[in-house]
């Protein structure tokens, strides 16, 4: 398959080359086979969707796409790279980000501080800089900090910013772990459930968010 | 102004300094406490260590010298130099960043994910190992610690206050000294846990491990970071109650005057450590001075706890813990 070749939708889309490949990737748990066998890829602008019932092994697939689960069998290409076992966070840091089923917010922080965080891996200024806030550290803040507002106010939840995520319900702890998602300006996101769980607006509003990153390709 | 009242007065500054110190090592189960949910019960044998080997190193002590002589039949003992101080910290400061990373090796990042109660059995396992560790390193006797810190009365406190009230505070010089360090370092602990990169990812993965990953946060770097800072103020608590009362045996427990003091400040907060310890403090000086010598003196030994267990009755999270609220 030609990495570089793309096409384009009927709405006038354009889809580019191969991001991730899987490529006949099995996963055991013990005797059990969560994943047998399965290939497939994601391109550039797409919206991939992996369907299927409970125990299905949707999750799992997504686990090992995000590095939590390492595959007994197959192969792993990311942006054309065979990509090596490797952990959860080094996978974080290569652009994939991911949102879990079962929220894992940072309870005890603000939302913009949960949102913060998915920054983290973009920020390089020495730790001396950012002790003294002078030079690289307060330009690197400040800069994070726009590209955080961006994807607050395109999430539209700037009413709740400074709100410890403790206190928020069910469908806005979805939409912040998706901000924090976002926040890292991820190559590829991956969502697991991004939808179970809420009632019919707050489906709408999260396809019309993911809708629209897809139309933006990300760029807010 | 009656007497009984500036002896009080001075009491109560007294109080305050010994506040501190007990603060300093609350400090160090705080951090780690915080950052990955472990109630380091080893916190007060890292001071004891972190004192030792600072001695050790000063001194140009051999390490396990008993060893190697009841094996080999050597004498060996001594290096045979004297470090000044700064080398000798500095050095004990590599030494703790070792050990911090050996313990993270070889004990904690086996337990991830256990239950916390395990985590705390696997810390008090740790504390007996490296009493015993730390006694075959450096020997058991009584040390002298001496870095040169200013010891003794103040003397301007005294001559000042000797003006005013016809008489005379001791205030030792020591004490003071460890206020001014103990701010420096809680205001440096407070400047990283909250704006830097690094302190956002350790409250990242104190908060939840999966979601710490997720943004691309190493949880082993966090917890060697964190064992290395706790083992930093170790050696800060270690030097300050080192130079006071002489490296022994005895400084592992003041641990246990650090329980009080979380309990009443809240175990997750370092602004909690330092409040909590100055109450600590002052309250139980100014009780032994005023019911004290009521009821034959000795409250020392146990006002901490009574006062920490009455705070429990009407705040169980501390008076500056986060408040635990569980929706039912």
């Amino acid at each position: 398959m030609n990495n570089s070749d793309g096409y384009v939708t009927d709405d006038g889309r354009t889809i580019g080359g191969v991001v991730m490949e899987m490529k006949n990737i099995t996963l055991r748990f013990g005797g059990v086979t969560a994943i047998k066998d399965i290939t497939f890829d994601i391109r550039e602008g797409e919206i991939r969707a992996i369907i299927g019932p409970n125990g299905a092994g949707k999750s799992s697939m997504l686990n090992v796409v995000s590095g939590f689960y390492v595959p007994q069998e197959g192969e792993v290409f990311f942006r054309g790279v065979k990509r090596p076992p490797v952990k959860p966070f080094e996978v974080a840091r290569q652009g994939i980000a991911r949102t879990f089923q079962n929220i894992a917010l940072f309870e005890g922080m603000s939302v913009l501080d949960n949102v913060m965080t998915g920054r983290l891996t973009q920020m390089t200024a020495g730790i001396l800089s950012q002790a003294i806030w002078r030079g690289k550290a307060e330009q690197e803040e400040v800069e994070n900090r726009e590209i955080c507002e961006r994807v607050i106010d395109f999430l539209e939840i700037q009413s709740i910013r400074k709100t410890p995520v403790s206190r928020l319900p069910y469908g806005l702890k979805k939409r912040v772990e998706l901000a924090r998602a976002l926040a890292s300006e991820p190559k590829l996101l991956l969502l697991d459930e991004p939808m179970a769980g809420m009632n019919v607006e707050e489906k709408e509003d999260m396809s019309r968010f993911i809708w629209m990153l897809m139309m933006s390709l990300g760029q807010l | 102004m009656p007497d009984q009242l500036v002896y009080a007065m001075e009491v109560f500054l007294n109080g305050l300094m010994a506040g501190v110190l007990y603060a300093l090592v609350a400090l160090g189960f705080v951090l780690i406490y915080k950052a990955s949910g472990i109630f380091n019960y080893a916190q007060g044998v890292m001071a004891l260590f972190a004192a030792m080997t600072l001695v050790g190193v000063m001194e140009g002590q051999v390490p396990f010298s008993h060893l190697i002589n009841a094996v080999l039949g050597t004498k060996v003992h001594h290096f045979g130099w004297h470090l000044p101080a700064l080398i000798g910290i500095v050095s004990t400061v590599v030494i703790m960043v070792v050990l911090a990373w050996l313990v993270q090796r070889i004990i904690f990042k086996h337990l991830v994910g256990q239950e916390p109660i395990i985590l705390f059995m696997a810390t008090i396992g740790l504390a007996y190992f490296m009493e015993g560790f730390g006694d075959m390193m450096w020997g058991s006797e009584i040390k002298k610690l001496d870095v040169g810190l200013p010891q003794g009365i103040n003397l301007w406190i005294d001559e000042t206050t000797y003006n005013i009230f016809d008489y005379g505070f001791f205030i030792d010089n020591l004490d003071i000294f460890a206020t001014i360090i103990a701010a420096i370092l809680v205001g440096g602990l407070v400047i990283f846990s909250q704006y830097t990169k690094e302190g956002r990812a350790m409250r990242a993965v104190a908060d939840d491990h999966q979601a710490a990953l997720s943004v691309g946060v190493s949880l082993n770097f966090i917890w060697i970071m964190v064992w290395s800072v706790a083992g930093f103020v170790a050696l800060v608590a270690g030097i300050m109650w080192g130079t006071k009362s002489g490296v022994q045996f005895s400084l592992s427990l003041i641990a246990l005057k650090a329980l009080p003091v979380l309990m009443l400040g809240g175990f997750t907060s370092i602004p909690g450590a330092i409040v909590g310890g100055l109450i600590i403090g002052v309250g139980e000086k100014l009780f032994e001075f005023t019911v004290g010598p009521l009821i034959g003196g000795a409250t020392e030994n146990w006002f901490a706890y009574v006062l920490a267990l009455l705070v429990l009755v009407f705040r169980p999270q501390g008076l500056f813990g986060e408040k635990i609220i569980e929706r039912v």
